[in-house]
């Protein structure tokens, strides 16, 4: 009778094991103390990842993770590192919830999640293959590639490098110079204050309404998507614009410096200054006022 | 403003030009932006060319490319230790494009490179695939190639480069050969397959872009806008192979 008792809490503890194994998630949080400059670097194969920020010199790392993963949260030098050990295989899921100091550089290495950060005032390099980067705030240098993900970045203030293979990538109120490039998705840019921005996609229309500096430089290119241009009333650029099927519309009197077939045009709007250049193979370039 | 001074900036350049000849270039490029700006593009290809065939073991490091880069007929050599001497650049244009080109797949080759191990892991010795050779040593400096070179700051791409000599755009052999290699390099590797199709159809579309500029520089082989968009189209393959190459690494 005993041992038939040993048995059935042995079945019992087991079929606990495996269930937790086949479905249920630990729950993490712990918090470390960081110096001042301490870089945080996660890496994480399969689950989201969502950063927030807070004034303690400290990181708060939730989240859940399934049996028989562990989470290391080490401190090494400068950076925080932070990474699931999982035994067996990468598809096991570990979501992060982090909490970061504001002026902590982060660095985020996932293949597959989405990655979501608010209020940080520091820069920033965070690459996922399948899923979407969206950030709110960053500044210094912002480097943003997704493979199969939406880039989207809003009040940035720094240099945003944003990348993504086959979605688009929209960047709102940025106060810093701009390089977006995507092959198979629109780019939108809207508020933009730059002196450097550049903007290419393949398939995709390109769309730009921000500030246009007289000594600045501005490069929109799509292959099969046309190019809005919106800059304010008052600007002054030397434009360059280049298409093979497509057409160029302005709501700027412009003074045409030269022609080709109706395929390239070099001319200048107001005083000149700033250089701009477009380009559609396919499609409608259009350059408008700002209200317009 | 007199006409552009295209067809001499190649030789202001390389500083052949007379001296009446450069105060005259000189004069203009002080008037003209644009011609300033295509000169600067154009230093900046040289600049790249230079100082790629400065560094022959990259290429060493992907024989597969560097045999079909080697033989180029026109457009910046990529040629041996022993047998490089002092490098004239004197490009006619169309070769600045190809120019663009070969630096892009010096990068590629950087690339195959990264994927091996990576330069901190290279030991002494080891073989190259399709070389019983062995090479030997390592990089002089870390690997870091495509998107991560471009967080240095936001370059003015090239500009400007136009064909004045024939359609046959490029170096096209030698771009699709080093396509090929970098595609072979992805089939072996095991992608999540939903990943591989998104890549692969995104190639598709950038392929699809290439075919047409093609198509558009037989009715207009000299068209300056056609060809640059020509060679970043190609690049941009050579980008999104690249990425995916890092992305196998990465999975393995």
């Amino acid at each position: 009778m005993r041992s038939i008792r040993t048995l059935a809490l042995t079945v019992a503890a087991w079929g606990t094991l495996v269930g937790a194994a086949w479905g249920q998630a630990v729950q993490m949080d712990r918090t470390v103390e960081v110096q001042p400059g301490t870089r945080l670097q996660l890496d994480n194969h399969f689950g989201d990842v969502t950063i927030r920020t807070w004034d303690r010199a400290a990181v708060r790392v939730q989240g859940s993770h399934p049996v028989g993963t562990t989470v290391d949260v080490q401190p090494s030098g400068s950076i925080l590192q932070i990474e699931a050990d999982r035994p067996g295989s990468h598809n096991n899921p570990v979501a992060y919830t982090l909490t970061v100091p504001a002026d902590m550089a982060i660095e985020v290495d996932l293949v597959q999640g989405n990655v979501d950060v608010a209020g940080t005032r520091a820069g920033m390099n965070i690459t996922s293959v399948h899923g979407n980067i969206t950030v709110v705030g960053g500044a210094d240098v912002l480097t943003l590639e997704s493979v199969q993900g939406k880039v989207t970045v809003t009040g940035a203030r720094g240099r945003v490098q944003a990348e993504t293979v086959n979605q688009g990538i929209e960047l709102t109120d940025i106060r810093g110079d701009v390089q977006a490039q995507a092959v198979n998705g629109r780019i939108v840019l809207r508020g933009i204050d730059a002196g450097r921005v550049a903007a290419e996609t393949v398939n995709g229309s390109v769309t730009y309404q921000g500030s246009i500096r007289s000594d600045g430089w501005y490069r929109f290119s799509s292959h099969n998507g046309g190019i809005d241009l919106t800059m304010p009333a008052n600007a002054g650029a030397v434009f360059t614009a280049s298409t093979f099927n497509g057409t160029l519309q302005t709501g700027f009197p412009v003074t045409l410096r030269e022609a080709k077939e109706g395929k390239e045009f070099s001319f200048t709007v107001g005083s000149g200054g700033a250089r701009i250049e477009l380009e559609s193979f396919n499609g409608t370039m259009s350059i408008q006022r700002t209200g317009q | 403003m007199n006409a552009h001074p295209t067809e001499q900036l190649s030789e202001y350049i390389d500083d052949e030009l007379t001296p009446a000849a450069r105060a005259a270039v000189d004069a203009h490029l002080s008037a003209c932006a644009e011609c300033a700006a295509l000169v600067a593009d154009l230093r900046a290809v040289v600049s790249a060319a230079r100082s790629t065939g400065e560094e022959p073991p990259t290429w060493d490091l992907w024989p597969g490319i560097a045999r079909r880069l080697a033989p180029r007929s026109r457009g910046p050599q990529v040629v041996a230790i022993e047998s490089r001497r002092p490098r004239h650049f004197s490009f006619s244009i169309p070769q600045l494009a190809a120019a663009s080109i070969a630096v892009a797949l010096v990068s590629a080759g950087a690339v195959w490179f990264a994927i091996q191990g990576g330069a901190g892991t290279l030991g002494p010795t080891a073989s190259t695939p399709g070389s019983e050779e062995p090479i030997t040593g390592g990089m002089e400096e870390p690997i870091s190639g495509g998107t991560e070179d471009r967080v240095a700051g936001i370059e003015e791409p090239a500009t400007g480069v136009t064909v004045a000599d024939g359609p046959a755009p490029v170096g096209t052999a030698e771009y699709e050969a080093a396509v090929a290699d970098l595609e072979r390099l992805l089939d072996q590797a095991a992608l999540d397959p939903e990943l591989r199709r998104a890549i692969d159809e995104n190639l598709a579309v950038i392929d699809q872009a290439i075919r047409q500029t093609r198509e558009a520089l037989k009715e207009d082989p000299d068209d300056v806008y056609l060809n640059t968009h020509l060679a970043s189209t190609m690049q941009r393959k050579i980008d999104v192979l690249q990425g995916a190459a890092r992305l196998a690494r990465a999975s393995t």
